[in-house]
């Protein structure tokens, strides 16, 4: 089994996926561990005949999760552009303001009041 | 290659959304740029509640805040909460004798800088160049 994830221009390929039964699991925990260590390869976890979570290396987990927050990052400036945009399509006051005064204003305000 | 790291504002985050804010196309510029470059923005928790504060009282508009809030949510992004270092090393920058309109909020955007290493402080507000960062003024 080979999984392709892609992050924009990203491609990592995790390796062939080799199943474990759980209860191989359970009586050897350790070789289990030490056989993903050693060949970094994945190890899926099946009970009942269905998949139930994979153990991966540490090193795959970390590249895993430096794609994990790149998509975050990258959604996260998406979605102030897309808001932008939104904001674009607001009725206008024709009148123009700053933002750094007006938060200083409402500051004076909240002091006045 | 890293990222550049940059630290949302609240005045920044406020140009995003009110578009005839003197800096709307401005920021607009901005974001494609950052978006160009892979650029990480980190939007901390007090500049998010600031603007949406400054949106719902100054501008009255609870709809915009209400916008940005969920902008936020919709996608379960990681917005950068405020550790207790954060906050405890943010007082030392605070000046009470200094100018009103730099205020314990900046302080704290400062010292978030400081702490991933930032670069570059999305806001408009000059005070944030005199403490050796780069402003939205220099994405220009």
């Amino acid at each position: 089994m080979t999984y392709l994830l892609t992050n924009n221009s990203d491609v990592y390929i995790l390796k062939s996926m080799q199943i474990v039964n759980i209860r191989d699991l359970a009586r050897t925990p350790k070789k289990v561990v030490e056989d993903v260590k050693k060949t970094k390869q994945p190890r899926q976890i099946v009970s009942q005949k269905k998949p139930q979570a994979v153990i991966i290396s540490l090193e795959d987990y970390d590249k895993l999760k430096v794609l994990n927050d790149q998509e975050k990052q990258q959604q996260s400036i998406q979605i102030l552009l897309d808001l932008a945009k939104l904001a674009d399509k607001q009725p206008k006051t024709g009148k123009k303001t700053n933002a750094l005064k007006m938060i200083d204003q409402m500051w004076q305000d909240s002091a006045d009041e | 290659m890293n990222s550049q790291i940059c630290i949302a504002d609240a005045d920044f985050l406020i140009s995003i959304v009110w578009s005839e804010d003197v800096n709307h196309k401005n920021v607009l510029n901005i974001l494609t740029k950052l978006n160009t470059d892979k650029a990480i923005v980190i939007h901390p928790e007090s500049a998010i509640i600031e603007a949406a504060t400054t949106l719902l009282r100054k501008y009255g508009r609870p709809d915009l805040a209400n916008d940005l809030l969920n902008g936020y949510k919709s996608v379960n992004l990681s917005v950068g909460g405020v550790t207790s270092d954060e906050f405890i090393n943010s007082i030392q920058y605070f000046d009470p004798n200094g100018s009103k309109q730099n205020t314990p909020f900046d302080c704290l955007i400062l010292s978030i800088a400081k702490s991933h290493k930032a670069e570059v402080i999305l806001s408009f507000d000059g005070w944030y160049i005199n403490k050796g960062f780069q402003t939205a003024y220099d994405l220009l």
